[in-house]
Formats: structure tokens, C-alpha cells, sequence
């Protein structure tokens, strides 16, 4: 069985990477979103063009998981990102841009889309008195 | 006559912990963090942001997320605590690159040239990272001849911006005019890059050699060539126009970051010829001093040269030593506005096209008597 294939949906969607995470903003609705770990790695994927097959490959080279379960949650996370329309279907074939070979399978954690709705609401919080001291903006306090 | 400027020393710890490679940068941020009392620190601690943002200056704080970019590899513990920094410039540097691109789109389709300048094309093309340099406001250029057109436009849908009525009265004696939309994010409409230079051919150099850039939304733009943006940013931000007051400190990395990416590209003849001709060496060449002696920049032979052998004109030192002088004497503050307003007529108007220096040293005290009664949402 084949899986639909899906693009990240540029450039209503911008997105950059750091660290262990990727921070998306959908400027048209206005929503910003945080990605780590497992979630940061999918995307990653996304970007690159993988195939959602290889998505689940690469989730089950890089993290403690077995096949099955990385289907599913790659499955369920896409749904997500659909309905926040940061990927798209599409049936063209997809460039893609290397990836890193992971060097080491790390601890599986389910991935999550961490969606924070009012960028205005979002932008008015003071990012240095106002926040988490260790999450930072823009985990209020 | 050699110009030199002493950073605080916050502000070069700061720096040096933002540009320099990151293995070397890596004990100036631990020494800020030592003066700050968080060589050790507890993650949870409420006070942790506040206590490193809080003592310095606005202009150090916006260097946090360049030095969290930096110093991320290092493993330093303090610095994941600086990413909430990072992602909110990030943030706010995305609706003003959604902003930008609205307005080329609008020029691009009224017919209007523009030329991006300042934050989003060293954020796009030099920086590379959207997250590193906090924006304030948006500027962009269009020509001298169309400016009519590009002021008019601008407060047209879609783009629908506030202009203040002082600047529109002002307009042919500034070089910009601030417009700013519903969510107070701030346009500023150039017809002239240098404010010392609102004259019409004053930047026949900066359109003729501009250079394409394509936006993220595949919008086509311009910005300055790698020789006009160093230039520019080096002059704008010169320690000797901000004397008395703030120091700008952004311009320290904006160079650095432009001769990182384009150094084969400079033209380090043109610019050392531009800054002449505007009666600009004594500001360029304390800025790329400053950047050789403090921060390491390699400059080619000539340049050395040039910095060490080619002095300011007398007008320029005689203007540039006036700037930082302050006096609360009334009659010696008037003197000494009138002497430097005819040292700046000399200096970057003479023989320009334009009014007579009477008229150009009037229009400049009346625009600056008007300034108490100015309608503009904010200073600048």
C-alpha cells in the first residue's frame, strides 16, 4: 500500500530549524507552532521531500520505535499538519535535499504539534519578564 | 585628525560573544555572564532573563539571539535559555518580511522602483536567518522622481499606512517619511539613502549598481550591492552621528556579516571614493577600525593603507568634532547649531542641486522648531 504524499506548504508557511526544533508561523491564519524532537524530525523530512514512507523509515532509523508504531504517528501527525494547512497533498514528484545519516537511534517520544493561535496575543508578551525562564517565549509564566 | 569610539564594556563582551567564531567567543559571554552573577544559576529561576537583559542598554539586548545563533553549538548551559529571544525576533521578523513583500508587490505594480534597504535584505541574504537581528521598522527606497507616487501609494489600499502630516509638510528636506499600518508595524519610505544627502542624482550610485534578490514569496526586489550595503551600514550607524545619544551597536555585526558573505565582491576603491565624495571618511573609517582592532575583520593591504594615510577634509573634522560637543548655554547652543548646520551645507550640500545654503539653513531650523508639535505615533 502507498501512502498520499504531502509538500510543505510554501510559501504560506515559513519555518526555520535550530537545536532540536523547527518554528513554523502560517502568516495567513495568523498561527505559530513549535515542533521538537520526533515532530521536528518529520518536518525535517517534509522539507527535504521525503516520501511518507521514508518519513516512517527515517523516524524508525533515528528514534527507539518500532515500524508499525512510527506508521501511525506519522500517519496521525500528518493528518495534523493538514488540517492547520502546513502541508499539502500533492502528486508531483519531490525534490529532495539531503539529510544527515542519523548516528544513533535516540529515546522515542510521540510527535506533537504545539500550536499557539493569536500572534498578536502572542507578540504582546514580553519575551524577557513574562516567560518560562527556561522554555522562554512564548511559554508565559 | 583620528577618530576613535570606546564600547562599554558590557556592550564588547556582548558583541564579542555574538560575532566572533564561536570557540572565541565562548569565555567573553561566560565573563558576561560572571558580571551578571549567573556564572551559576538555577533554570528555574524567575529572575534569569531578567537579570541578563535588564543592566544593558536596548541596543546590547538586541544581540541576544545572534549570540544564542552563535554559541548554540558550544554547549553552554545559560544559552538554550536565550531561544525564547530567538524565536520571538523570528516571529516578528516573519510579519515584517509578510509586510515587505506586500509593499515591493504593490510598487512592482503600480510601476513604482524600490530598492529594500537595511534589515530584511542583511536578514535575507547576508545573515541568512530571520531569527538573529531585530527589526524595528521596514524601510525601502524608491526614486527621487517617484516619490510623489510612492507616498501616495502607500496610503492607498492595500497598503492603507499612516503618514504624519509634520513629515509630509517636511518632505523636501528629509530624506524619508515613517508610515505605519493598523498593526503598528512601521514602513519607512526612503527617496534618498543618507540623510545628509536629500538631493536629487545623490544616489545615482546606489540604483545604478543595485542588485536582484528574489523573495521568499518569489516577489522580485532589489537591495544595495555588497560595496553600498557595507557603506551604508557603516555610515548610518557611525558612533560619530549618535553621539550624543545611544550608540547604535547593530552595525558592528550588519558589517561584519556583510564582509563575512561578500568579501571578494567589496570594492574597497569605490568605497573608500564614495565615503570622500559624501564627506563621509572620518564615520567609515572609524567604523572599520573599530572592526579590525575589536573584532578581528582582515581588510586587504590597501585598505590599511587608506585608513592609515588618507585624513578627513578639514570640513570633516572641523563637522565631526562638533557633533558630540553639548552646551546648556543658550547663546553658545545656538552658535554652535548655526556653525555646524553651515559646516553640514559645506560638507554635503555645496554645490548639489537644491536651495541656497540661507534657504537650506532655514528649512532645517524651522523643521527642527516644528518637531515639539509632531504628529508621529513615536520618537525617532
Amino acid at each position: 500500500m502507498s501512502f498520499p504524499v504531502y509538500r510543505t506548504n510554501t510559501p504560506a508557511v515559513v519555518g526555520e530549524f535550530f537545536d532540536n526544533e523547527v518554528i513554523l508561523v502560517n502568516m495567513s491564519m495568523g498561527h505559530y507552532y513549535s515542533l521538537r524532537d520526533t515532530a521536528a524530525t518529520i518536518w525535517q523530512g517534509l522539507d527535504a521531500g521525503l516520501s511518507t514512507e521514508a518519513l516512517v523509515q527515517r523516524l524508525v532509523d533515528s528514534y527507539t520505535v518500532e515500524a508499525a508504531e512510527a506508521e501511525a504517528a506519522v500517519l496521525t501527525f500528518l493528518e495534523q499538519l493538514v488540517r492547520q494547512h502546513l502541508v499539502v497533498l500533492t502528486d508531483q514528484p519531490l525534490a529532495t535535499k539531503s539529510l544527515d545519516t542519523p548516528s544513533a537511534r535516540r529515546p522515542y517520544t510521540h510527535p506533537l504539534l504545539e500550536t499557539y493561535t493569536d500572534m498578536q496575543d502572542l507578540l504582546a508578551l514580553d519575551p524577557i519578564h513574562d516567560v518560562d525562564p527556561q522554555q522562554g517565549w512564548p511559554i508565559q509564566k | 585628525m583620528r577618530y576613535y569610539y570606546q564600547l562599554l564594556p558590557d556592550q564588547q563582551l556582548l558583541l564579542k560573544a555574538a560575532v566572533l567564531p564561536a570557540a572565541e567567543a565562548l569565555p567573553y559571554w561566560q565573563a558576561y555572564r560572571q558580571a551578571r552573577g549567573v556564572g551559576r544559576f538555577s533554570p528555574t529561576d524567575q529572575s534569569l532573563l531578567p537579570r541578563l537583559f535588564d543592566p544593558v542598554d536596548w541596543e546590547s539586548q538586541r544581540l541576544m539571539p545572534l549570540i544564542y545563533r552563535n554559541l548554540e553549538p558550544t554547549g553552554d548551559a545559560l544559552v538554550p535559555h536565550l531561544r525564547g529571544i530567538y524565536r520571538y525576533t523570528w516571529m516578528k521578523n516573519q510579519r515584517h518580511l509578510l509586510k515587505m513583500q506586500q509593499v515591493v508587490r504593490v510598487f512592482n505594480e503600480a510601476g513604482i522602483e524600490s530598492m529594500m534597504l537595511k534589515g530584511i535584505p542583511l536578514t535575507l541574504h547576508y545573515y541568512a536567518d530571520a531569527g538573529v537581528r531585530m527589526m524595528g521598522d521596514l524601510d525601502v527606497m524608491v526614486p527621487f522622481e517617484q516619490a510623489t507616487q510612492a507616498i501616495a501609494c502607500i496610503q492607498r489600499p492595500p497598503l492603507n499606512l499612516r503618514v504624519s502630516q509634520y513629515e509630509t509638510r517636511h518632505r523636501d528636506t528629509i530624506h524619508a517619511m515613517h508610515g505605519w499600518d493598523a498593526d503598528k508595524i512601521d514602513v519607512d519610505l526612503h527617496w534618498h539613502l543618507l540623510s545628509q544627502h536629500a538631493y536629487p542624482s545623490a544616489d545615482a550610485p546606489f540604483w545604478n549598481n543595485r542588485q536582484t534578490i528574489t523573495l521568499p514569496d518569489s516577489t522580485p526586489a532589489y537591495m544595495l550591492s555588497a560595496t553600498h550595503q557595507l557603506f551604508h551600514v557603516l555610515a548610518h550607524g557611525s558612533p560619530l552621528f549618535h553621539a550624543t545619544t545611544t550608540p547604535i551597536l547593530r552595525w558592528i555585526p550588519d558589517s561584519l556579516a556583510v564582509c563575512r558573505r561578500a568579501d571578494p565582491t567589496i570594492d574597497w576603491t569605490e568605497l573608500a571614493e564614495l565615503a570622500r565624495q559624501y564627506g563621509l571618511t572620518a564615520p567609515i573609517q572609524l567604523g572599520l577600525r573599530l572592526l579590525t582592532d575589536e573584532f578581528g575583520l582582515a581588510l586587504p593591504d590597501s585598505v590599511h593603507r587608506w585608513l592609515h594615510d588618507a585624513r578627513p577634509s578639514a570640513t570633516e573634522q572641523t563637522y565631526y568634532s562638533l557633533l558630540p560637543v553639548k552646551s546648556s548655554n543658550m547663546l553658545s547652543k545656538a552658535y554652535r547649531y548655526i556653525r555646524k548646520q553651515q559646516l553640514a551645507y559645506n560638507l554635503f550640500r555645496k554645490g548639489k542641486p537644491g536651495p541656497s545654503q540661507i534657504r537650506w539653513m532655514y528649512k532645517q531650523a524651522r523643521m527642527r522648531y516644528d518637531w515639539k508639535n509632531h504628529d508621529l505615533p513615536y520618537d525617532v
